[in-house]
């Protein structure tokens, strides 16, 4: 009982910083899209939606759980193929086409992507396990 | 894989959550094995024959695929 209560403290604290942090990544990106600058505010953004996707996730992520364990397992694996699949596109944008992103942009793509697939694929899996 | 998790557990009298606590997993995992979408550890499948006082074989019903 005293874990349900505090997963669900858990879930309103998500629910909460999320709604927060994607309102303020919306207010700057759509600031920065317009002035057509590359939007700063996305890995913000990201970091948005990974606190939304949290509150689904929290109830099934528990220390010592072995299920979790399964799930995190699982979702790292996607992720490892993710990162390398970002990254070489990353290559070919950079190759082919006529955008020049700095490192610090480069980054800020990188840590975006991680920030959404990471919970998105401990989503997918823990609605299939 | 099949089990009669969910049967012995309402044999015994205990919810999802209790047993939960006894096994020292979340209560999804208990919702999971239920549902028999989750295949155990071995560690857990023990744990679960020494709660419902019964053999590994009582709760699990293995099938060839």
């Amino acid at each position: 009982m005293k874990k349900n209560r505090k997963t669900m403290e858990n879930q309103l604290l998500f629910l909460l910083t999320g709604l927060f942090v994607t309102g303020v990544a919306i207010y700057i990106t759509i600031n920065q899209l317009l002035n057509r600058q590359f939007p700063m505010g996305l890995a913000l953004m990201a970091l948005g939606v990974n606190q939304l996707l949290m509150v689904y996730l929290s109830p099934h992520l528990f220390p010592k759980d072995e299920r979790a364990k399964t799930i995190i397992g699982k979702s790292m694996v996607v992720n490892y193929f993710v990162i390398f699949g970002s990254i070489f596109l990353l290559f070919f944008v950079a190759g082919f086409s006529g955008i020049h992103w700095g490192a610090q942009q480069v980054l800020i793509f990188l840590a975006a992507i991680l920030l959404v697939t990471i919970p998105s694929t401990m989503v997918f899996y823990a609605r299939r396990i | 894989m099949k089990n009669n998790i969910k049967r012995l557990r309402v044999n015994y009298g205990l919810t999802q959550d209790e047993l939960a606590e006894q096994l020292a997993v979340s209560r999804q995992t208990i919702i999971s094995l239920e549902k028999e979408r989750y295949n155990p550890s071995i560690k857990l499948a023990f744990k679960l024959s020494r709660i419902f006082s019964c053999t590994i074989e009582d709760i699990f019903i293995y099938e060839e695929d």
